[in-house]
């Protein structure tokens, strides 16, 4: 922090607006959406604390002109990072607030402060033990100057350490500030609580997307869980790491979803590695273009039943299916690669590890669906001299259509190479 | 045999071009669609005749890649601002042309172009304070005195940091 203040300091010049000191020649002016686009590219896409503000191209395109201020400040204020260290950008934040507030009075009548332009925050407590009387005053005068529409994404990491903290915070978020909230990103979901009660009971019906993130540890899910898989319009869903999900609850939101249905991502939760639901997805979901299915080696008490049959009745009911992971699934078989391979026609990435890898692309001896495939890799893991031997006649038929992909591992043989 | 269109830049000259190779531009290539069979010159007002024949040259030089899909600007290609050699030394004219290029770009809707100007002129403002940009662009600061002094209020929370 002292290096970080010592930096804003001795950039404290450059806060000061340039004066018109010489006579310009004024070179074409670029409208807003131009200048946008120019910004667009300018790195790094965070938060405006997390790095130092006054050396901030972004920051100082700002300062520049009218058009090139509105131009850059939704881009700098998209993301708000709020962390809750006490030594961290609590004080930033503190006098974030009192800048905001003391320059509304007298301000222009069209004028907006930055924080209406944030679209995304993230709450975020891990860095250390804080105390509630600390960092909320600021943080909840931030939060209480947005509007309830402006936010449309939250991400949210929770620890049971700081769960004072949040049971302050989160009544104020959950659902005063999510009416127009379409992502929410919520880690440490199983050892919330009823904390966790306050975000799932208030999740509103906009939502497209949510990614909940539990542990491996966790004995409980919060009770309102379920609350989830009535969300009307979710199209992406991301679960991690949580155990006591039934798959029945998952497999009648899929029904219930359909064709709305873009995205899913199941990684390590031990009860929903089931071929039922892979079938849901394929009888329901025609419009299905991601899918991940992850269960780490060696991860114990885990009942897998995904078959190769039902893994080509995916293939063959969605039709734009472009992303394929699957790490551990025991279904992959040289009949599913010989169907993926001459029906997938939209798939871009395919990626299947397994240690216990037993399909060799044998019966696959052309790859005429995969014209748009990008990354493509089959294999055990570990070193590669140890990996599975591939069948020729699929090497030869992949290294055909190779040209066009960024990335391409078979077993052994590594046709396009990582760092390309 | 291929088929020509005619191109009139804002200072009436006429560019003779061959279809397919104006069709990277999406506003020509629904007016094409738009009129059918016809040869009446397309005007192009806001584009002079200088800036039209850089832009040609451009569509010729490409005119064998594929039609770049619009709605994949991932946020990894949103950080590139990578230029191929040909079209870094295409985009290494004065700034002025280079603005009229990107204005003329935007208005025909000839994305992959409009990215490289852009990305030009990201590459110009990186790391570049206030001062540096005015001086670099000869823009002009238009913020009235109460604006500067709201900004500055505004701002106050890093000055004091």
């Amino acid at each position: 922090m002292k290096t970080y203040i010592a930096n804003m300091r001795l950039m404290a010049p450059m806060f000061r607006l340039p004066w018109l000191t010489f006579a310009p020649v004024p070179s074409p002016p670029l409208p807003i959406e131009i200048l946008s686009t120019i910004f667009a590219y300018i790195p790094p896409r965070i938060g405006p604390f997390d790095y130092n503000v006054g050396t901030s191209t972004l920051f100082n395109c700002s300062l520049v002109s009218r058009a090139w201020r509105a131009a850059a400040l939704p881009l700098l204020w998209e993301h708000l990072h709020m962390g809750f260290d006490k030594n961290g950008t609590h004080e930033v934040l503190r006098q974030l607030t009192f800048s905001i507030t003391n320059s509304l009075p007298g301000a222009p009548q069209d004028h907006f402060h930055v924080l209406n332009l944030v679209k995304r925050i993230t709450l975020d407590s891990r860095r250390s033990v804080v105390p509630v009387v600390l960092p909320t005053t600021p943080s909840l005068n931030i939060l209480q100057l947005f509007s309830p529409k402006q936010l449309q994404e939250i991400c949210l990491h929770y620890t049971r350490l700081n769960a004072e903290l949040f049971s302050v915070i989160l009544p104020i978020v959950f659902p005063n500030l999510t009416r127009n909230l379409r992502h929410l990103k919520f880690y440490g979901v199983c050892e919330s609580g009823t904390d966790g009660d306050i975000v799932l009971q208030n999740l509103p019906a906009t939502l497209a997307s949510i990614r909940l993130v539990g542990d491996d540890h966790s004995k409980s899910i919060p009770a309102s869980f379920s609350r989830v898989f009535a969300l009307p319009n979710l199209r992406n869903l991301a679960l991690w790491h949580i155990d006591f999900i039934q798959p029945q609850e998952l497999e009648q939101a899929l029904r219930a979803w359909g064709p709305c249905f873009r995205s899913l991502d199941i990684t390590h939760c031990r009860n929903l590695f089931r071929d039922s639901v892979v079938r849901a997805l394929a009888d329901h979901c025609p419009n299905l273009v991601s899918l991940e299915l992850a269960i780490y080696p060696g991860c114990p008490h885990v009942y897998q039943d995904i078959t190769d049959v039902t893994l080509c009745r995916l293939v063959d009911s969605c039709p734009d299916l472009a992303t394929l992971r699957l790490r551990g699934v025991r279904g992959v078989s040289d009949a599913f690669l010989v169907r993926c391979a001459s029906r997938a026609r939209a798939m871009r990435c395919l990626r299947v590890y397994d240690p216990q890898l037993w399909a060799t692309g044998k019966g696959v001896l052309a790859v005429r669906a995969w014209g748009r495939m990008k990354e493509l890799e089959i294999m055990r893991g570990g070193f590669i001299d140890e990996d599975i031997e591939m069948d020729e006649g699929f090497v030869s038929a992949v290294e055909e259509m190779a040209e066009g992909m960024t990335l391409c591992r078979l077993g052994k043989r590594e046709i396009v190479p990582r760092c390309q | 045999m291929t088929t020509k269109v005619t191109l009139t830049s804002s200072d009436n000259e006429n560019f003779s071009v061959n279809k397919e190779i104006t069709k990277r531009s999406i506003l020509i290539k629904n007016m094409l669609e738009d009129v059918g069979k016809s040869d009446t010159p397309i005007p192009l007002p806001n584009v002079n005749s200088k800036v039209l024949r850089k832009v040609i040259e451009w569509c010729e030089y490409h005119c064998m890649d594929p039609l770049a899909p619009t709605n994949e600007n991932t946020e990894n290609q949103k950080q590139n601002t990578d230029i191929e050699d040909w079209d870094q030394k295409f985009i290494e004219v004065d700034q002025e042309t280079l603005f009229k290029i990107i204005l003329a770009t935007n208005y025909l809707n000839i994305k992959p172009l409009l990215d490289i100007g852009c990305k030009t002129i990201t590459n110009m403002i990186k790391g570049k304070s206030p001062e540096e940009i005015y001086k670099t662009f000869n823009i002009v600061n238009n913020f009235t005195p109460k604006e500067e002094a709201q900004i500055r209020k505004e701002n106050k929370w890093a000055e004091d940091q």
